[in-house]
Formats: C-alpha cells, sequence, structure tokens
C-alpha cells in the first residue's frame, strides 16, 4: 500500500494527467491501408457485410466469453454503412458483385503479469557468530490481468476480386481497443460507440 | 594626554566603525548567491498551439551566482518544469490524414533546463536590488502523448536560450525574496516544434561570502 501511495506521488508529480478510469483507455483508430485508393469514386455503392463476426481469442490464453451481443456489433456496422451511403446485397451468391467488403473481427486478450517489490535478505548476520541477522521482508507478489478487447472493422476492395478463393486488398480498417471491463451494457455500449466513431472520424467514406 | 586623546579617537572610530559595519548591508562585491524558486510557466507559441497550453504550476530551480565584478555575476541554473494536459475526446489526424486515432489525449512534457547564466545588477547591494541576465544552456526533456493504450514518446535534448530579469526585494542582510521572469526559447532538432515558454518565479536568495 505504501507503495502504491509513493509510487503515484512519484508519477503523479511528472504526469499530473494521466488515464485514472476505464474509458480514458478506450481510443479508435481508423487508417487508410491502401493510400492510392479512391475512396470518392462515384462507382462505389455497394456492399457486402460478412455475417459472421470473427473472434480473434486465443482460447489458451484468455476468456473467450466475449459478453457483448455480436449480432448487435453487426447491426451496428451495417447501420453505419446504410448511414454513409451505401445499399447493402445481403445475397451471399452477390457477394462478389458488392464494392465493398466488411469484415467485422473482435479480440479479448487477457494479459497476466506479475510485479514484485521486495525481497530484501536483510543483513547476513555476524559471520559465524550465529545472529540470524535482521529484519528479512518476504517479497510481495502480486498477480494482475489487464484484460483488454478490440473490435476491428475491414473494408475490403470488391472491385479488384476477379473470382473466388482470392486475396482481397484491404482499403481501409478500424480499430476500437480499450479495457475488458464493466458490465455488460457498458461493454456494449462502449463497443457501439467505438463503431460509430470509427465512421464518424473517416468522413471520406459518406457518399 | 596627547595619548590619551589618540587612545579615545582610536577607541571612538573603532565603535563607529563597528556600529557601521552592522548597519550597512554586505556590499555586491565578492557576494555570491544561492536560490531556490518555484516557477509556474506559461507556454508561448507552436508548443501552446499544437501541444499544451495549460499554464504549468510545477515547476522549481535552484540557482548560484557568483560574483565576478561589482555588478556582474555568472552562475548556473538547475530546473524542471511539468506541462501537462488532457483532451477528452479528441481526435488527431496522423500520416497526412490518412490515418486518425480519436480517444481522451494525455499529453505531458517534462523538461530540466541546465544552464550558465550571467547577470547584470543595478546599484549598490542596498534596499531592493533589481537584475536582468541570460542563461544558454541545455534543456533534457520528455515528451509524452497517450490516447488509449498508445503512447508516443519523445526524449531529446535542446539548446536554451534564456534572457530574464527580476528583482530582489531584501527582508534581511543576507535573504531576499526573489520575483522575476524568464523567457524560454528552447530549440531542437528534429521534432515537430520548439519550445517557448515564460516562466514566472517566487524565490529565496541566500547571499553568503
Amino acid at each position: 500500500m505504501g507503495l502504491i501511495f509513493v509510487s503515484i506521488l512519484l508519477f503523479s508529480s511528472c504526469y499530473p494527467n494521466s488515464p485514472e478510469f476505464v474509458s480514458d483507455f478506450d481510443s479508435v483508430f481508423t487508417e487508410i491501408s491502401e493510400p492510392g485508393f479512391d475512396f470518392a469514386n462515384p462507382a462505389i455503392n455497394t456492399f457486402y457485410l460478412a455475417d459472421t463476426v470473427i473472434v480473434l481469442t486465443d482460447p489458451n490464453v484468455s476468456d473467450t466469453n466475449l459478453e457483448v451481443d455480436l449480432e448487435l456489433v453487426l447491426n451496428r456496422v451495417r447501420f453505419n454503412m446504410n448511414q454513409a451511403g451505401y445499399t447493402e446485397i445481403s445475397d451471399s451468391n452477390l457477394a462478389t458483385q458488392a464494392d465493398y467488403l466488411v469484415l467485422v473481427s473482435v479480440n479479448r486478450s487477457d494479459n497476466y503479469f506479475s510485479t514484485w517489490w521486495g525481497g530484501w535478505g536483510g543483513w547476513g548476520g555476524w559471520g559465524g557468530w550465529g545472529w540470524g541477522g535482521c529484519c528479512f521482508f518476504p517479497p510481495q507478489v502480486t498477480t494482475s490481468n489487464i484484460r483488454t478487447g478490440a473490435i476491428i472493422v475491414e473494408l475490403l476492395d470488391g472491385k479488384s476480386l476477379q473470382q473466388r478463393n482470392e486475396i482481397i486488398p484491404e482499403v481501409w480498417y478500424g480499430v476500437g481497443s480499450g479495457l475488458f471491463s464493466g458490465n455488460n451494457t457498458n461493454l456494449t455500449n462502449r463497443t457501439l460507440r467505438a463503431i460509430d466513431q470509427m465512421f464518424i472520424q473517416s468522413p471520406y467514406l459518406i457518399r | 594626554m596627547k595619548k590619551v586623546l589618540v587612545f579615545l579617537a582610536i577607541i571612538t572610530l573603532g565603535i563607529s566603525a563597528n556600529a557601521q559595519t552592522n548597519k550597512i548591508r554586505v556590499p555586491n562585491f565578492r557576494v555570491n548567491n544561492f536560490r531556490i524558486n518555484y516557477d509556474v510557466a506559461v507556454p508561448l507559441g507552436k508548443m501552446s498551439d499544437d501541444f499544451i497550453n495549460n499554464m504549468s504550476w510545477r515547476g522549481v530551480s535552484i540557482e548560484n551566482r557568483w560574483s565576478v565584478k561589482p555588478n556582474i555575476s555568472v552562475g548556473f541554473l538547475l530546473g524542471w518544469q511539468v506541462f501537462s494536459q488532457r483532451l477528452d475526446n479528441f481526435t488527431q489526424e496522423l500520416n497526412d490524414g490518412n490515418a486518425a486515432i480519436h480517444g481522451n489525449q494525455f499529453r505531458t512534457i517534462n523538461t530540466f533546463p541546465i544552464q550558465g547564466n550571467v547577470h547584470y545588477t543595478f546599484g549598490e547591494n542596498v534596499g531592493v536590488l533589481p537584475w536582468v541576465g541570460m542563461g544558454i544552456g541545455t534543456a533534457h526533456s520528455n515528451q509524452v502523448l497517450q490516447v488509449g493504450f498508445y503512447e508516443v514518446q519523445r526524449k531529446f535534448m535542446s539548446f536554451t536560450l534564456t534572457p530574464q530579469a527580476g528583482i530582489d526585494l531584501p527582508i534581511d542582510k543576507v535573504t531576499s525574496v526573489s520575483l522575476s521572469t524568464r523567457y524560454n526559447f528552447f530549440l531542437h532538432s528534429n521534432q515537430p516544434f520548439n519550445y517557448s515558454f515564460m516562466v514566472f518565479s517566487i524565490g529565496i536568495k541566500q547571499s553568503y561570502f
């Protein structure tokens, strides 16, 4: 406890403003991954949304319970694409004709780490004098688990898809990430807000 | 009788001289002084426009000045100033608009100037003592921008130039309260912007031989 207090005092003096709340760790990053791609091309009108959210979580490492309803996630992506002025092609047989293929993936990652402090062995005592030395402090080991979550939305260029089973170039992606913490409603709200934000900060996607 | 007069004269002069040394303040010549200052700072220019425009309330500096001429002293300054700002729901464009990151941003600058300086004091060291000076040296800075789990940290050295002026208000023979202001210009290469900020400080000056 004392150590925490001292470190707060120490770090707060160097960093008077630092993240305090869970939401302070939320961020949304978007990037044009194909810089030459013409987002303003008037021929781009349609999209096909993959009907399954890809779960990237490694079940050997992390809890796979995502808590957020993935159907809500898909619907929010669909809503934002519609808002941006695109028309959905919902028939999977016609998916190859869509201008954009939209992929959604989510990840939950449990990051365990241990911090330890102390373990001062005390004084060695007086050589062979048989004194046991003094003041042994056992090391304090704390294992923490920082759980993080991420949602990734990708736009793939459907027009460059010549045939099936081909690698489709990604032209844009957005990543919302934050702490996987809070109740179900909170997690859902933050996830959906991240999706909205991806589109807000990418005005070039709007038709 | 004559001897007695001389003796009395010596005694009286001695006493009066003695009395005078109690009254006169230590002359400026060969008076060195040590200062410890509390500094607040206002960012200016690009530093304020592009990064932090909050006033900094966390700063401290120590100085030592050695007198080399009756009115001129040389010395050094070691300082520490912390600038910090929180920007909620801020969208930052990156890479010429090809990317953007949104979130609550935490921006911090810790800067540590190390300067040699020279000062000119106006008047004798009695009463209120105004001075002007110039500091030249380096600064080590640590500039951090945090958004979510992401952090961009830059650590660099700068060349620093600091014109300054102040006034010392004596409270007794060796101690003064010092009010001063310094304009800091920190020039560094390969960084998006140079630092310029105005420091206002209140300090204690302790003179010694």
